[in-house]
This record gives C-alpha cells, sequence and structure tokens, in this order.
C-alpha cells in the first residue's frame, strides 16, 4: 500500500462533495509529520530566542554597572583611567573553604571574607589615597554589584553556549527556568548601582535606621570591625544598643561583637533583639512586620552562627522582628512603606521588652542590615 | 510575557526639627543621610534633623 492509497481510504473522512479530493488530507497529514520529525527543532528554536533575549537584558545591565562603576572611579580621581583596573576587578572571585568535613568551617569563612573585604578595600583606596571612608563604602558597593552582575550573565552566558552546542534543549529549558529569578536579581542590582552612588539609604537598611535613632546623642564606641554600640536605660533595664557604622555602607560585624560584649566585656546579657529587613514571599505587602524567635541575620552565616552559639552556650533568648520586603526592595533606594514601618517597629521593640525580659535585665538591641545614608 | 510596568520615584529628605516638632518634606539633595543635622527650623531657627529619607514610587 503507497501513501496515494492511504489517502484515498481517507477519503471517507472527508465531508460530503469533497470524495476523492484526497490531497485535502494533506493539510492536516503533513504538519502532523512535521511536528513528529521537527517537533523538537522548533521547540528548541522558541526556547533559544526567549533565552537570547532574557541575556541581552542582562548583559546590558552588566555593561551599565560596569560603566557607572567606572563613572564613579573617574569622578573620585579624574587624573586616573581606572578602566583596566576596574575591567580586572569584576572578574575576581573568593573561593570558599572546603566543607566536606564542616566542623570548625565557620572560622575559616570569617577568615577569608576578611582577607576578601580587605583587598577589595586596598584595590578601592588606590583609585585615590584621599579617599574617605563613605565614599571607599560606596565604591565598594558598586564594584560588588557590578561583579555579581558580571558572574550572573557570565553563568548564563555559560549554559546558552552549552545548550547551542550540543543541540540540547534540555540545557536551554533549565536556564529558561530559572531565567525569571535571575533577571530579578540583576534588575535589583543594576537599580542598586544608583542607591550606591546617592548615599541613598537601602531597604536593607531599616534595621540600623530604628536602632541609629536609639543611639542618637549618646557614647557611642567601635567594638568590632565598622560596628558601634551604645549604652542606655529604659523602665529599669540596661539596653545595650548595636548597629554598623553609617553613613557609610557598612554591614559590620555583629556576630564578632555580641562575642566580645560577652566574652571580653563580661556584659551578662539577659535577651537578645533583632531587627533586619526580610525577604517577603510573593502576596506578602512590602513593609509588613513580623514578630519571631531566632538570629535574624542574612549573609554568608558567620555572624548568624556565632549569635547562635553564644546565645546557645549561655542560654539567651534571642527574639527577632522582621520587616518584609523584596530582593529589589532590599537593595534599592528605601521605599516610603518600609521607612513607615518605622513606629510599629520601634513599638513592637519595647513591647517585647516589657513583656520578655525582668526589671534589672540586660537587653541587647541589634539592628541588622547595610547602614548606607543612615547614621546614628 | 507580561508587559515591563514603568515605575518612576522620587526620593525625598525629611527633617524634623528637635524642638517644636515641625516636620519638613523636601527632594533629597546629595550629601544627606539619616541622621545628620539638616536645615534650620524655619519656625524656630534652630538646627533641624534628617530623620527619614524614602522614595515615593508612582506608576507611569
Ligand atoms: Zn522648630
Amino acid at each position: 500500500m503507497n501513501l496515494l492509497d492511504v489517502l484515498l481510504q481517507l477519503d471517507m473522512f472527508l465531508p460530503e462533495g469533497l470524495e476523492g479530493q484526497w490531497w485535502i488530507s494533506l493539510i492536516w497529514i503533513l504538519p502532523m509529520f512535521l511536528f513528529i520529525f521537527y517537533g523538537q527543532k522548533l521547540q528548541m528554536w522558541m526556547v533559544l530566542n526567549d533565552v537570547t533575549k532574557s541575556m541581552k537584558k542582562i548583559k546590558s545591565m552588566k555593561e551599565n554597572a560596569r560603566k557607572e562603576a567606572i563613572g564613579y572611579a573617574k569622578s573620585i580621581n579624574t587624573n586616573m583611567d581606572p578602566t583596566e583596573r576596574i575591567d580586572k576587578f569584576v572578574e575576581y572571585f573568593t573561593i570558599l573553604p572546603v566543607d566536606m568535613d564542616p566542623n570548625g568551617i565557620i572560622p575559616k569563612v570569617q577568615h577569608f571574607m576578611r582577607v576578601r573585604d580587605n583587598r577589595v578595600k586596598n584595590e578601592v583606596k588606590k583609585l585615590s589615597p584621599t579617599m574617605d571612608a563613605l565614599t571607599v563604602s560606596k565604591m565598594e558597593n558598586i564594584l560588588e554589584a557590578a561583579t555579581i552582575l558580571n558572574m550572573i550573565f557570565k553563568v548564563v552566558r555559560h549554559f546558552y553556549l552549552m545548550g547551542k552546542k550540543s543541540s540540547s534543549v534540555f540545557f536551554l529549558v533549565q536556564l529558561q527556568m530559572i531565567m525569571p529569578i535571575l533577571l530579578q536579581e540583576a534588575e535589583a542590582l543594576n537599580k542598586a548601582v544608583d542607591a550606591f552612588k546617592a548615599g541613598l539609604p537601602i531597604g536593607d537598611g531599616i534595621g540600623p535606621m530604628i536602632v541609629g535613632k536609639m543611639m542618637l546623642n549618646k557614647e557611642k564606641k567601635i567594638i568590632a570591625k565598622e560596628t558601634v554600640v551604645c549604652e542606655d536605660r529604659y523602665k529599669e533595664r540596661i539596653l545595650y544598643l548595636m548597629k554598623a557604622e553609617g553613613p557609610a555602607g557598612n554591614v559590620g560585624e555583629p556576630g564578632t561583637a555580641v562575642e566580645k560584649l560577652i566574652n571580653e566585656m563580661a556584659v551578662n546579657i539577659n535577651s537578645i533583639i533583632m531587627i533586619d529587613a526580610a525577604l517577603k514571599l510573593e502576596g506578602e505587602k512590602t513593609g509588613d512586620i513580623a514578630e519571631g524567635i531566632g538570629a535574624a541575620i542574612g549573609g554568608i552565616g558567620v555572624d548568624r552562627f556565632q549569635i547562635e552559639d553564644i546565645a546557645t552556650k549561655h542560654g539567651i533568648p534571642v527574639y527577632a522582628i522582621i520587616i518584609k520586603q523584596s530582593v529589589l526592595d532590599a537593595i534599592t533606594v528605601m521605599r516610603k512603606e518600609i521607612a513607615e514601618s518605622f513606629d510599629k517597629v520601634n513599638k513592637s521593640i519595647f513591647d517585647v521588652i516589657e513583656n520578655e525580659t525582668k526589671k534589672g535585665d540586660v537587653v541587647l538591641i541589634i539592628g541588622v542590615g547595610n547602614t548606607l545614608g543612615v547614621s546614628q | 510575557m507580561r508587559k515591563e510596568e514603568k515605575e518612576k520615584h522620587v526620593v525625598y529628605t525629611i527633617e524634623e526639627c528637635q524642638q517644636c516638632g515641625l516636620k519638613t518634606k523636601r527632594t533629597f539633595k546629595l550629601g544627606d543621610f539619616v541622621y545628620k543635622v539638616g536645615e534650620l527650623c524655619s519656625k524656630c531657627k534652630t538646627a533641624a534633623l534628617i530623620t527619614t529619607i524614602y522614595a515615593e514610587y508612582m506608576k507611569i
């Protein structure tokens, strides 16, 4: 039986009056075979198109961040062309310690992160020897954003080219699946550069802003790297207030600071209250607050480990108050909704103090986050 | 694909007089930071304090 016979037999499915017109069947039989044999190619082409578009977006954001970094460096020191230095810098990487044997990894991670931070700072200071701490921190933050964007772009490009080379739709589909998250992150980093350049408070700075106000007009001292602490009284309790030193874009080392406070300065802390920005879930409102238990602090995990460790050893309860926001909100200029959570959070803090602590207790309050544009 | 929402924002600096409590809202100027001593209060001529800086977003 050849194809023509098959087509002729299909005649019976045709509407009345069209019998004998066998070629009409080709209209649906041909596309069917086309899709069977070339369906995956077609799908691949569509995915490739989609991924290419997103990749181009990330590329332009990466280029923009690089340009902004160069522009800002030029504005600091007009006599120097920083292009080469910054291009080298965005390729900078950190190899984290091996975690096959996780025992004792935290001090190692902390050590490597400190070395990295110092290296970055020294690189930045080379741009101009007379730079103040605020400018150094702004430049550091801008460079960090540019570096992460560069990294995202390179990983996306890797999977894109791998997919194209191996003509495997699976590489590309995986990339397409995570693309919305990558795009969101890239967009946030790209927009963050503007806030960093102007020294604006960012969403993540709400914790330091709240504690910073309590610290006003009090004698502050540096307790750990870029971290300040001061003492206060409230309803017969002794309060220790802690935040990163502003208005430079620091996060400080609250973990080390808490260790020092308890171990070296022998302060007998009864409770710790931590205030931090936290990622909201889709559907939750920006600026909403929530209370809970545990060390509310992000980052690579060193500070959180230190605080959890010392709190457990001394049996200190840790209370957390979080202010919800998206990735974008957290690293771009503070939104009005976040700033307006100030009074609610303040009330929560004093509620916790009044309800969860006794007279004569020592309470440590930590404003966690990047304190760019927020003094104390 | 979703059409991108365009948003515009203006950054404001809020100053509060420590004596009479008068609040003033003005657009952000480079060099402003939270808890910096701001401009003189228009009522009692003492220096006000920048209490917050935030962005207001509007859809365009
Ligand atoms: Zn006044």
